[in-house]
């Protein structure tokens, strides 16, 4: 999101590398969801632990940990609108809608 | 003092506390609108807002039923540190495309974005989708609201030491809860909802730190569990690897379509406080979860007499032994009673406001923005309540199949939110077919006791078919 009053080519490119970064922030979340279960791990490996916890256990709280520190930064990033722009419109041109106008 | 005389004091200063919470938040009424009574004049900043997310997200199963699923299940039920976190990444979906439309064109109730986006006639399938919708949304909000009931009737009988029975702890609380929301609305519930939040952590901190302190640190809780339970520290197998992705979707998509959860993004002061809001919830289920999830792991070499099919009693037993020696062992197990206390509570009122709103704006009326529906959603919630109770009453009233159904039903919505949102070519006819499709799909594998395939829930194979037949639909009838 640009400063306040920031505008022209450098405000967009700020703009769009703050996108980019938050996309990829989601997607390393997704990463991590998909390393926090244990589906490569064998049933019934010995029992090991790291910081107290069976370490498959504990590879899954360090991955909760990382989704945590990164969703929260991609919500720092996230730009939300306080009124909708006509091309963020997402109802088709057809319908009525029941638009009541700002509170 | 003993146990139940310092409860009941307890619950008497909550009470009291929770009273002056709803006479300010009556006086700060900006006016008598449905924005204003179930919005909050929509200007719920980061700090309240975070802290009514916080405690409604985190029912009384949260903290009574989650440290008994640990206790049973072992150290695989860390898969419920992932499904909380899951819900507050989905929000991404919704939260930034909702919030700017909800604003723009006033919406009260989940059913105004239905009728924005699909068109508000009054017989076609437009109108049967917000009617199929808001009636999925109703039913998983009243079997929730029933199961806060029943369990604010426990806790309140348990902190009070029988002082308080059952039957007059449903019906004096469920009362104290009408009072607030009709007098408050939103506001009063989002206030009383922070302070119960605040209350919450500080309980699950205590109660937490006093059973690592007994056990000498998790490495010797995990190696006393590996020693009486094996199963309970082994590597998951492929089914229940399943299931934990499973679970994930189905609590993550799930959770952001519920009524309150939805109403919460309308309510926001602007989009800023919003997204800090979320960014501050991104810690939560590290802050709860995990510790209630560790709590009930942590209780299996501690009540060994206690059998995996009595895991509903971890926590009450657990609060016992702390409280028995007295002094500040008794007044931790009484904080903790009253914040689970306080988050039944917080639950119950968001899910009885989201009620009345919903009942008013979309089932029986045109829009959630009506202005005579703040009054009518009032009544609706009285009356909502009055039927519940004679329910919570009987404990005997076997209603819990169709609160495990509660998540199924809801998530069959998800296309009409998260689809709709971001895909203009999605038809309302086709929605409305896959959101029939699935949900009696869901429903019949759940009730031919096919609840899980392959691990998968009901929920989630209902939600895939249900998506297949919105696409194919739309792109279709779209070309028509």
């Amino acid at each position: 999101m640009p400063a306040t009053g920031e505008t022209g080519p450098d405000a967009s490119e700020n703009g769009s590398g703050r996108k980019r970064l938050r996309r990829t922030l989601l997607a390393a979340i997704a990463l991590l969801y998909i390393a926090s279960v244990p589906w490569y791990r064998e049933t019934g490996a010995p029992l090991q632990l790291q910081f107290g916890l069976p370490d498959w256990v504990a590879v899954a709280v360090g991955c909760y940990i990382a989704v945590a520190i990164l969703n929260a930064f991609a919500w720092m990033l996230t730009d939300i609108p306080d009124g909708a722009e006509p091309d963020e419109e997402t109802r088709p041109p057809a319908g009525p809608g029941v638009d009541r106008g700002a509170p | 003092m003993s146990f139940g005389e310092l409860g009941t004091l307890a619950l008497v200063i909550y009470l009291a506390c929770l009273t002056a919470i709803a006479e300010i938040a009556r006086r700060a009424r900006v006016d008598t609108s449905a924005s204003d009574h179930f919005l909050a004049g929509r200007n719920l900043g980061t700090m309240v807002l975070f802290l009514t997310l916080y405690a409604t997200a985190y029912s009384g199963n949260s903290l009574l039923g989650y440290p008994g699923r640990a206790f049973s299940s072992g150290y695989s039920f860390i898969m419920s540190t992932g499904f909380m976190m899951s819900i507050i990444v989905v929000f991404h979906v919704l939260a930034p495309k909702l919030r700017p439309l909800a604003t723009s064109h006033g919406f009260v109730t989940p059913g105004d974005w239905i009728r924005h986006r699909f068109g508000s006639g009054q017989a076609g399938p437009e109108r049967w989708l917000v009617l199929a919708v808001g009636t999925l949304m109703c039913i998983a909000l009243m079997n929730f609201l029933l199961a806060q009931l029943k369990a604010m009737g426990e806790v309140a009988s348990v902190v009070t030491g029988g002082t308080v029975p059952y039957e007059l702890g449903v019906v004096g609380l469920a009362g104290f809860i009408l009072f607030y929301e009709t007098r408050g609305g939103m506001r009063a519930v989002a206030w009383t909802d922070a302070a119960q939040g605040m209350l919450m952590l500080v309980g699950l901190g205590t109660l937490f730190a006093w059973i690592l302190g007994g056990a000498g640190g998790m490495d010797s809780v995990t190696r006393a569990v590996a020693e009486l339970r094996p199963s309970a520290v082994s590597v998951p197998d492929a089914i229940a690897c399943a299931g934990w992705f499973s679970t994930v979707a189905l609590l993550g998509l799930g959770s952001v379509i519920y009524p309150q959860a939805i109403q919460r993004i309308y309510a926001a002061r602007n989009g800023r406080s919003l997204a800090n809001s979320f960014a501050l919830m991104s810690f939560m289920p590290l802050a709860t979860t995990l510790v209630v999830t560790l709590i009930g792991i942590a209780a299996i070499p501690i009540l060994t007499e206690l059998s995996v099919t009595e895991s509903d009693k971890v926590l009450p037993q657990l609060l016992e032994r702390w409280a028995a020696p007295g002094g500040a062992g008794q007044i931790g197990a009484v904080v903790v009673f009253v914040g689970a206390l306080a988050a039944i509570m917080s639950t119950a009122d968001s899910c009885l406001l989201s009620l009345g709103a919903m009942m008013a704006g979309d089932l029986l009326g045109s829009s959630g923005g009506d202005p005579t529906s703040a009054k009518r959603g009032k009544r609706f919630a009285a009356l909502l309540l009055m039927a519940m109770i004679p329910l919570a009453l009987f404990e005997g009233v076997s209603l819990w199949r169709l609160i495990e159904l509660k998540m199924e039903l809801l998530i069959q919505c998800v296309p009409a939110f998260l689809l709709a949102l971001h895909w203009r070519a999605q038809r309302a006819d086709a929605t409305l077919a896959g959101l029939v499709v699935g949900t009696l799909l869901s429903v019949g594998l759940t009730f031919a006791d096919h609840s899980r395939v392959y691990g998968v829930h009901a929920g989630i194979v209902g939600l895939a078919l249900n998506s297949v037949i919105v696409v194919i639909g739309s792109k279709v009838l779209g070309d028509d």
